[in-house]
């Protein structure tokens, strides 16, 4: 079991790494030396603006550069220049520049939040009858033209919470509330989300340890719903189950959110680092170097 | 994926219902594929091999199979793509790491300039978690080979080879573009919406959830036999290796149940191999659209073009259990 000591040397150690792989235009890569994208370049600003200080030299200004120039007409981010924006990253990065670098009349983070606000996952006729699933509810699909799913309608959901304070208008309430209430309908039997159906064809299917850790936090503010009470059990019961970066570090955020006790969950994550290095993804081990640094403090980026 | 029961908002019945008048309609629409753009051999050979358990000597079953075909794997990069979509102990939703371990030996033993096993899981983004926990991540490091994340490659947008889809492109990992020779390791298994997953269907882990998310929705959205088509139209498979050791019948392609049959089935043409499989478990190759039409221009489908090596189609023929909405497709 990794000590507070051994604790903060992974943090060093994240950190030196994600300062030393950035790439020329400021973003980073899915893992060093591939090109800059949208993901792990939104975890990296969360996790650095976490660790650094005044006098450390570390500037946020080159990777939200590359942030803005991902901006597409709609106003969402692409990865690639024609490539298809991508809901889940997009608003993963408005969480991210909000929570870190706040601008909200930054005409950039405007057109950003109007297209999250704008996009809507395709609806479908009642499925087969004994899965229950409402097909008709819309809340957000990965790219344009698909069926909603957990993970982009979880950062959309958390994006959209976290601004209420600046803008209630009616359209952001009624995604809001849609938007939940597909999370509550695609929440599995016992409790935890996978990646968006809790059963075909009459069989349930198994939550997923991530996705659960999303889910929750975009229904923070709803810690009595049954569900989300099913689901956090189930997470603190299998969190270390599926034992990987992304897992342990989103468990862990989600764990600093409600605060759940977090200790073993820290070492664990610092272990899974010795012994994996966590494939050296990039997203995930900014990802870890957030969780780490965050979550005694509450983990302040994902609050609603 | 309950989304994916409908092919463009049309159920599987009703499209090879229309068949028909989608071929009266076909002169006013643009060819779906260019005829000339793909060669086919007047036969393809497809090899079953016996193979009982997972603890037999694989690499030699593996190395046997490919000295059985005109494959040259000398100073080429080969890319190894199994089927590894989710993990639930105790299933078989994937190929086995063992057979993965042995073709990455037996490609390197061939000569292979380059071994990669290369995936983009369709279910869980976790890649470390599911590498690690399916045992694959084991068997590649006794290998010496790596394992490349397609859902998270660095990614190029290509023209598709066909146009079942009706669209002109697609984004596809860099590494599975760059590589000399795609092996398809699916693991063979019933599918509740396709009717069959094996070489063909094992594509979808090509397409990279970084761009397109998970799951991999835009190729259902699209139509799941078109995109199949399209796919492979795009990514030529140069050879495949089915794991039928243990298969996958009923409501496949996670919660089916496990069959075991104790063979591999290898072949240079996917098409081939795949319709050999479909009749294996007792489904008819001309009911299954991806196949048929993949028949007509990337494959033999066709069982008098096929030519049968090592053991035949009868020995291993088992009438497998498939969901009551696809039992249209039987033989």
């Amino acid at each position: 079991m990794a000590t507070p000591a051994a604790v903060r040397d992974v943090i060093g150690d994240l950190a030196g790494r994600l300062r030393a792989n950035a790439n020329p235009d400021g973003g980073w890569g899915y893992t060093p030396g591939h090109r800059s994208r949208v993901e792990p370049t939104s975890w990296a600003v969360a996790a650095l603006a976490a660790v650094s200080g005044p006098g450390d030299g570390w500037s946020p200004m080159p990777h939200l550069q590359f942030l803005r120039r991902r901006q597409t007409p709609q106003g969402l981010l692409a990865d690639q220049a024609g490539g298809p924006p991508n809901y889940a990253f997009s608003a993963l990065a408005a969480i991210a520049v909000d929570a870190t670098f706040p601008n909200p009349a930054d005409p950039w983070f405007r057109r950003l939040v109007e297209g999250i606000v704008g996009g809507r996952g395709v609806a479908f006729a009642p499925g087969d009858v004994r899965d229950r699933q409402q097909n008709a509810l819309q809340a957000w699909p990965w790219v344009d033209g698909c069926f909603s799913w957990v993970e982009p309608t979880a950062w959309c959901l958390l994006l959209l919470k976290r601004l209420r304070g600046q803008n209630r208008d009616a359209r952001r309430h009624a995604r809001v509330d849609e938007a939940e209430r597909l999370l509550v309908d695609r929440c599995c039997a016992n409790g935890g989300w996978n990646y968006g159906n809790a059963a075909v064809l009459g069989q349930s299917l198994e939550p997923f340890v991530p996705t659960t850790a999303m889910a929750l936090l975009a229904l923070q503010d709803r810690p009595e719903h049954p569900l989300v009470r099913k689901s956090l059990s189930w997470l603190e019961a299998n969190v270390d189950r599926e034992r990987s970066g992304m897992a342990l570090a989103l468990g862990l955020i989600c764990a600093a959110r409600f605060g759940s006790p977090s200790g073993e969950l820290e070492a664990a994550l610092a272990d899974q680092f010795a012994r994996s290095r966590f494939f050296d993804q990039q997203h995930v081990q900014a990802m870890a170097l957030y969780a780490l640094a965050a979550s005694r403090t509450g983990a302040e980026v994902f609050r609603v | 994926m309950s989304s994916g029961r409908a092919s463009r908002g049309v159920t599987r019945r009703a499209f090879l219902g229309a068949l028909p008048l989608a071929a009266a309609a076909a002169s006013c629409r643009p060819a779906r594929f260019t005829p000339g753009a793909f060669v086919r051999a007047a036969h393809s050979p497809v090899a079953l091999l016996p193979a009982a358990s997972y603890d037999a000597d694989l690499v030699d079953v593996v190395a046997r199979g490919l000295r059985m075909f005109d494959l040259s794997v000398a100073g080429r990069r080969v890319l190894l793509k199994p089927n590894l979509v989710e993990f639930e102990r105790g299933t078989v939703i994937n190929t086995h790491p063992a057979v993965v371990h042995a073709a990455a030996v037996a490609f390197c033993g061939a000569g292979a300039r380059e071994v990669v096993v290369a995936e983009g899981p369709g279910h869980r983004r976790d890649t470390e978690y599911l590498v690690t926990a399916s045992g694959l991540s084991d068997a590649l490091a006794d290998a010496g080979v790596r394992f490349v994340d397609l859902n998270h490659d660095d990614v190029r947008e290509v023209n598709l080879g066909s146009r079942f889809t009706g669209a002109s492109s697609i984004w596809l990992p860099e590494t599975l573009l760059a590589a000399d020779i795609v092996v398809s390791m699916p693991k063979l298994k019933t599918h509740h919406w396709a009717g069959m997953t094996a070489g063909m269907k094992n594509l979808f882990g090509t397409v990279p959830g970084a761009v397109y998310g998970w799951p991999k929705n835009v190729l259902h959205q699209r139509g799941i036999d078109e995109s199949i088509v399209d796919l492979n139209a795009t990514v030529r498979v140069q050879f495949t290796i089915v794991d039928a050791i243990v298969a996958m019948e009923g409501d496949g392609p996670i919660r089916g149940q496990a069959r075991p049959m104790g063979f591999l089935a290898m072949g240079a043409d996917v098409v081939a191999v795949d319709a050999s499989c479909a009749r294996i478990i007792g489904l008819d190759p001309q009911k299954l659209p991806y196949l048929r039409e993949a028949g007509r221009f990337l494959g033999h489908a066709d069982e008098d073009r096929i030519e049968q090596r090592g053991e035949s189609v009868s020995r291993y023929r088992t009438r497998f259990d498939i969901v009551d909405h696809l039992t249209h497709l039987r033989a």
